[in-house]
């Protein structure tokens, strides 16, 4: 048992050393670099997979009728008289801006 | 010198060289660990060293502060022994009968390597990290995922086949 004893005081006081600690540790950074990279990488891959599955299904599915109907609507809509509507508006707004500016004007 | 957990946060925050002061930091120790566990076998001890820095990086995350920065290390440094045993097992089941290609290069205090080579890779860990590292059986039971009484009944049972 003393020997054992020994044996473990001993192996206490030994220093190992890794050798060259600079570039190993160079080198395991790059690793940790690349892995990071990679795995960048991989998310983006995913990402984009997943968005063009979304495209492909949106194409492919029955809400293609949906938003297909939805655009013939949109493109019924009479677009002049959508014009002169806003004009109409824009037009009354802006008069009654510059009657509220002259009445406050004249309170003065 | 910079704390550790210091040094944790601000790898954490995207500053790869501070995980480097970490690394040279503790290469010698988890080399060290390294050649005790795979009984001076100096190609493994540094692969475990490699890749318990690789693994502890990319956890940072789930770092425990109330717990030293050393003390995971040697956390994940004996699972990653534990792991890569498992390969090897694994190779040399495969490779079973064929003649060994490749012969360690053994260093270090060969007294002690002597002493432990009777033990399996589990005791030889545990019996590692109980006398020479002087941990705690509650903390190796951590380190290991197993119940103490566990740990305690198999460092009894490394200890007699030592006697």
């Amino acid at each position: 048992m003393n020997s054992f004893e020994e044996i473990i005081t001993l192996e206490k006081t030994v220093l190992y050393a890794q050798r060259d600690k600079e570039l190993f540790s160079f080198y395991t950074l790059t690793l940790i670099t690349q892995e990071q990279a990679s795995k960048k990488l991989q998310k983006k891959l995913w990402a984009s997979l997943v968005l063009f599955i979304t495209c492909l299904a949106l194409l492919f599915s029955p809400i293609s009728q949906f938003t297909g109907s939805l655009i013939n609507q949109l493109s019924a809509i009479d677009m002049i008289g959508l014009f002169y509507m806003a004009l109409a508006s824009y037009g009354v707004s802006g008069l009654c801006i510059v009657l509220i500016k002259k009445g406050a004007i004249g309170f003065r | 010198m910079e704390a550790d957990e210091e040094l944790v946060k601000r790898a954490l925050k995207g500053g790869n060289h501070h995980y480097g002061v970490l690394i040279q930091r503790y290469a010698d120790y988890l080399f060290g660990l390294g050649m005790r566990l795979t009984g001076g076998n100096r190609e493994l001890a540094e692969d475990i060293s490699q890749q318990s820095f690789l693994k502890s990086y990319s956890y940072l995350k789930s770092f425990d502060y109330r717990k030293t920065y050393k003390y995971w290390l040697t956390g994940i440094a004996v699972n990653c022994f534990k792991d890569m045993i498992k390969k090897e097992q694994k190779y040399t089941d495969l490779s079973s009968g064929s003649e060994q290609s490749y012969s360690p290069q053994l260093e270090g205090n060969s007294g002690f390597f002597d002493l432990i080579k009777p033990l399996t890779e589990d005791e030889k860990v545990l019996f590692t990290l109980k006398y020479i590292y002087e941990y705690q059986i509650n903390d190796i039971a951590d380190f290991l995922d197993l119940k103490p009484g566990t740990v305690k009944s198999k460092i009894s049972r490394a200890l007699e086949k030592l006697k």
